[in-house]
């Protein structure tokens, strides 16, 4: 489990069994496809995991060397994150996960939750309540701890290593949730963060959907280089073409005038009668 | 300089210009309006943008309508001095030296005097930022201080998984630019023999959050042991400096020359972080004087 | 030209020219002469960036504090609401959200910021590639590169001013820089932010520089820099009828005043079109600045762009003497511009270095014909080109989909291999280009003229040798002095009278009179 440090409630949850069967039935409860009781929904879940994961993570879920990663530990809010966002399946072990369309029912999502939470101890889905949190302090929180990676505006950004941190503005707060209790990918985890803090950020994040903060407006939220790029294409290059306008040169477009002159003769020298 | 006739291309400026002169009328209307309405950002801009543009067009395609002509040739005026205004700069110059250049007491004096004007009002500039007295180099940590988050929170150190990052303050000073901290936990197995020696606890690792190199907050963590490929890279987002997170923040690549000092930590009888000590050497981008 | 009765702004016209004098210096340069070549205008398009920029920024200053005093946001802005900022901060927040039409001037002023500068830059680059900077505008083009540094100054000081997460970072790492400079770095940094670093002083010290002493500065420049190519006359691209002697192109009154009218509000409208559409600083995004917070993407206006450049692509180099040491963010950060401008200063010197060439030109020339050169100018653009990529390496990788040390790589590599390619390349495109002779080569190429000693020179150190004793002189030189002459005669417009004198005395010249009745 990983979990925030500051609260004592938290910090016995690991233990505590009973609390977590609590929080799972409250997923099932909320999963409208599911009146299954627990234990054949993680039966279903097995086989499901047999065929569509055990290709790479085994049958047990204890992971494939080379090709995909041990799953004992990682946990409901994990496959739930993964599932949900479309990040898995994926298409080979060394690339990084991406979003992209969902690729099971919700119902097989639940069986497939349900079942990796069953073989080992990894993070219960976070129920994350946007409803009365405090923005302005998630902006500061998603400023000191997110915007490094993620970019003031959510728009995602390279992190080193070949790696990026993705575009956060289509993730749901339970998605967000979830991936500060896990760390998917090359993202730490951020244990540190409370329950609270978790809503806070949440909220935020979907006030920066919301704000559409990296639309075309704001040429995908990337900040003063894409400014830059548009004031010399959307602003320069028409000033250009407008001096272009102003400043051409006329013998080209008019030829010869009424005294006769040859066209190519350009410099007159005016004399008043 | 009368207009030339009307031409085909003339008629179609004097048109532009009608309808643009039009357009800006509209556009200024425009504008009013969206001030009036509250549309401050779509038709107020919108419709001054258009009476801009309007005006604008409509000056330059009134001016291509009048087909001035455009060939009219004017001589150039010589710029170069010539020897008679030469010779009568020198005359100048030769009455100044036998008038004010004998007088050379007073030539000093009155140099010397601006010179002190000079040094008497470097004194007020110092008082724009007082003396450095060595506070680059101290930070808010001391030996016991606990590590606390942005919400002033003690971390209790057997809490959460591997991989994890965090923002601390030295307990009391949330906040504090110089004594920033960014906390981590990795496999201890991963940690080389420096970075032990470094102090770590249990795991954890803590760095200064300032880069070496121009003093930026490092605030990106990327960490993916569970691919074939690990990844494992501490970033600074301004010039991306990467540093190594379990080789005691060595630099991996970027502009950074040095590591980030690492803050030794250890655990206190409560379970919570505390620095075992103050910082090794000075954080921050590096200055002149090692200090 | 039939008289009419004085209408009333002759009559005040008169009114004060009577007083002050110079009524015939009015209608003298109402009837000034300007070449005609679009990129003459590039000079015009900063003008009016500039004064886009004045107008907006004036506006600004009426909400504008510039204090760092700690306040509590209570503006319309949810998602800041009851955050602690500074009272700069609060002031653009209520500027952009509660300010009606404030955000729209915000904009613009950001915008023609940028405009501004990308038009210096094209000027500078058309007088460098034309010969332009070459005696006798040698000198202003020193005030240009001048004016270059200053407006750099005023972009720099106006992006730290709202105090966002940007603005403090910008300011962290010039903070940096400063502290790096050998022996009075630690002490200088502490005079310029009153303290240790973040301070609170720096911004309300930065915004008098940012609206009074830059601004100032650069209008004075400027009025230098206008009044000297007013005074020295423009010059012009080679062609039929123009000689190093004479100006061909249109009247400042009405045809050029009415075209320059034109471009400032279609300048002003296109600024205003990109303040309307598109947005730009979101600092509700960036947030307060905040000392241990920080976002990707953390970039600077485009033109401070070569500097982050620099920063980033600048091998880790650490450099020990004794005790001390230099970092490497002294070469990237302040050894780098200082080559750059002071390359760029150093400009008409070189060339006359290399050339030999001290004669006054008034002729361009057109790229191609002066390979040397523009090579060169290539050359430092393509390595400094590299330099504005590297500032912008992260958002090359995202795009590209390829890892930011690649890029920072194949761009240091670039840096170092692209100018020389760049030089190589061009030089053969100048070559290939120049083959065929235009016009102005033969009209250059006068044959062999007598002196006014009695001697004989090539027509190019005739001009030279008229030039510098300012003697009795071949051609050109009398009809200057016969505009001199005319000049009192107030009936007849003196360039009429120059033209027939002109026509007159340059066999040289291949112009045909226009006479019309």
């Amino acid at each position: 489990m990983n979990l925030p440090s500051g609260s004592t409630i938290w910090r016995v949850l690991p233990g505590a069994p009973v609390i977590a069967a609590l929080a799972f039935g409250v997923v099932t409860l909320l999963s409208p496809s599911t009146g299954e009781s627990a234990a054949p929904v993680i039966e279903t879940g097995r086989q499901l995991f047999a065929t569509q994961c055990a290709s790479c993570h085994a049958t047990g879920g204890e992971g494939i060397a080379g090709r995909g990663p041990s799953l004992l530990d990682e946990g409901e809010a994990a496959t739930d994150f993964v599932l949900r966002t479309g990040r898995m399946p994926i298409a080979a072990p060394d690339i990084q996960a991406v979003r992209g369309p969902v690729r099971y029912t919700e119902g097989e999502i639940v069986s497939l939750v349900a079942y990796v939470g069953s073989i080992g101890d990894g993070p219960d889905i976070p129920v994350v309540d946007t409803g009365a949190a405090d923005t302005t302090r998630g902006g500061a929180l998603y400023r000191l701890n997110c915007a490094a990676c993620h970019v003031a505006s959510g728009a995602g950004a390279p992190i080193g290593a070949g790696r990026y941190a993705p575009n956060l503005l289509a993730a749901t707060p339970t998605q967000i949730g979830e991936a500060i209790v896990v760390g998917p990918g090359s993202m730490p985890v951020f244990a540190s963060f409370t329950e609270g803090d978790i809503d806070d950020v949440a909220s935020y994040i979907v006030a920066l959907a919301d704000a559409d903060t990296a639309g075309a407006r704001n040429f995908g939220g990337t900040g003063p280089a894409a400014e830059g790029l548009a004031a010399w294409l959307l602003a320069l290059v028409p000033l250009i073409a407008l001096t272009r306008w102003i400043g051409a040169p006329k013998d080209r477009v008019r030829p010869a005038t009424d005294a006769g002159e040859p066209a190519h003769d350009a410099s007159r020298s005016e004399v008043d009668p | 300089m009368t207009p030339r006739g009307p031409g085909p291309g003339n008629e179609r400026a004097y048109r532009a210009a009608i309808v643009s002169f039009a357009a800006a009328v509209l556009g200024g209307v425009a504008a009013a309006y969206g001030y009036w309405s509250d549309r401050t950002e779509s038709l107020l801009g919108i419709g001054l943008a258009v009476a801009l543009v309007g005006i604008g067009a409509g000056l330059v395609s009134w001016a291509k309508f009048l087909d001035l002509d455009e060939h009219v040739e004017q001589p150039r005026e010589r710029l170069r001095t010539t020897e008679a205004e030469r010779d009568g700069f020198h005359e100048v110059v030769v009455e100044t030296e036998e008038t004010l250049g004998r007088r050379r007491v007073l030539t000093l004096l009155l140099s010397g005097s601006f010179a002190s004007l000079v040094v008497g009002f470097v004194g007020p500039l110092g008082s724009l930022g007082p003396k450095p007295r060595g506070e680059l180099a101290r930070t808010g940590w001391r030996p016991g201080t606990r590590l606390v988050t942005s919400d002033g929170l003690p971390v209790a150190a057997d809490v959460g998984s591997f991989d994890q990052l965090a923002t601390v303050f030295p307990e009391g000073q949330v906040g504090r630019d110089d004594s920033q901290v960014v906390l981590l936990r990795v496999r201890p197995e991963l940690f080389t023999e420096r970075t032990v020696a470094g102090g770590v606890a249990d795991g954890w690792v803590a760095y200064s959050k300032i880069c070496t190199h121009a003093g930026c907050s490092v605030g990106l963590f990327g960490i993916d042991d569970r691919l074939p490929e690990v990844v494992r890279e501490l970033v600074c987002p301004c010039h991306q400096s990467a540093f190594d997170p379990v080789d005691a923040a060595q630099p991996l690549g970027g502009p950074a020359p040095r590591p980030l000092p690492q803050l030794p930590i250890e655990i206190d009888a409560d379970g919570f972080l505390v620095a075992s000590d103050g910082f090794p050497g000075p954080v921050g981008p590096i200055t002149w004087s090692e200090r | 030209m039939a008289r009419h009765r004085r209408g009333l702004v002759e009559r005040y016209v008169d009114g004060v020219t009577g007083r002050v004098g110079g009524g015939s210096w009015l209608t003298k340069n109402l009837r000034k002469v300007f070449p005609t070549h679009f990129s003459f205008l590039w000079g015009e398009l900063a003008l009016y960036s500039f004064v886009v920029l004045l107008a907006t920024g004036t506006y600004l200053t009426l909400f504008f504090e510039g204090s760092q005093e700690t306040v509590t946001y209570t503006g319309s802005y949810e998602e800041l609401q009851g955050a602690q900022v500074s009272a700069a901060f609060d002031s653009v927040m209520r500027i952009s959200h509660d300010v009606k039409g404030g955000l729209l001037i915000r904009q613009m002023h950001h915008w023609a910021a940028l405009v501004f500068m990308g038009a210096i830059a094209l000027h500078l680059g058309r007088v460098f590639f034309t010969g332009a900077f070459r005696r006798p505008r040698d000198l202003n083009w020193m005030i240009g590169v001048g004016l270059l540094v200053l407006a750099l100054a005023a972009g720099f000081t106006g992006y730290s001013l709202p105090d966002d997460l940007l603005s403090g970072t910008g300011l962290r790492i010039t903070n940096a820089i400063i502290l790096a400079i050998p022996f009075v770095g630690e002490r200088l940094t502490y005079l310029v932010f009153g303290g240790e670093w973040p301070g609170t002083d720096i911004i309300g010290r930065l915004y008098p520089v940012h609206i009074l002493i830059i601004p100032a500065a650069i209008v004075g420049l400027l009025a230098v820099h206008l009044a000297l190519v007013w005074h020295q006359k423009h010059t012009q691209f080679p062609g039929p009828g123009r000689t190093e002697h004479n100006v061909v192109g249109e009247r400042v009154w009405p045809s050029f005043a009415m075209k320059s009218t034109g471009l400032l509000f279609l300048v002003a409208g296109v600024i205003t079109a990109m303040g309307a559409i598109f947005e730009i600083n979101a600092i509700w995004l960036y947030g307060p600045y905040d000392p241990a917070a920080a976002t990707s993407y953390s970039q600077p206006d485009w033109y401070i762009g070569f500097l982050e450049g620099s920063l980033r692509l600048f091998p880790p180099w650490e450099t020990r003497i004794g005790g001390f040491v230099i970092n490497n963010i002294i070469y990237s950060g302040v050894v780098v511009p200082g080559l750059i401008f002071g390359g760029l200063f150093a400009v008409p010197a070189i060339e006359r270095r290399l050339t030999g060439d001290d004669g006054d030109h008034h002729l361009l020339d057109r790229p191609r014909d002066a390979e040397r050169r523009t090579a060169i100018g290539v050359a430092a653009i393509t390595a400094v080109t590299v330099l504005f990529l590297g500032g912008a390496q992260d958002v090359i990788a995202t795009t590209l989909d390829v890892s930011v040390g690649h890029v920072t790589s194949f761009l240091q590599f670039s840096f170092l291999l692209a100018p020389p390619i760049a030089w190589l390349v061009t030089r053969h495109v100048c070559r290939s280009l120049a083959v065929r002779p235009g016009p102005e080569r033969t009209e250059r190429r006068e044959p062999v003229v007598r002196t006014a000693s009695g001697g004989y020179r090539t027509a190019v150190a005739a001009d030279r040798d008229w030039m510098d004793d300012g003697g009795a002189a071949p051609g050109h030189f009398d009809e200057t002095v016969h505009e001199h002459d005319v000049r009192g005669s107030a009936v007849r417009s003196p360039h009429d009278a120059d033209g027939q004198a002109d026509d007159a005395t340059d066999p040289a010249r291949t112009t045909a009179s226009e006479v019309r009745p």
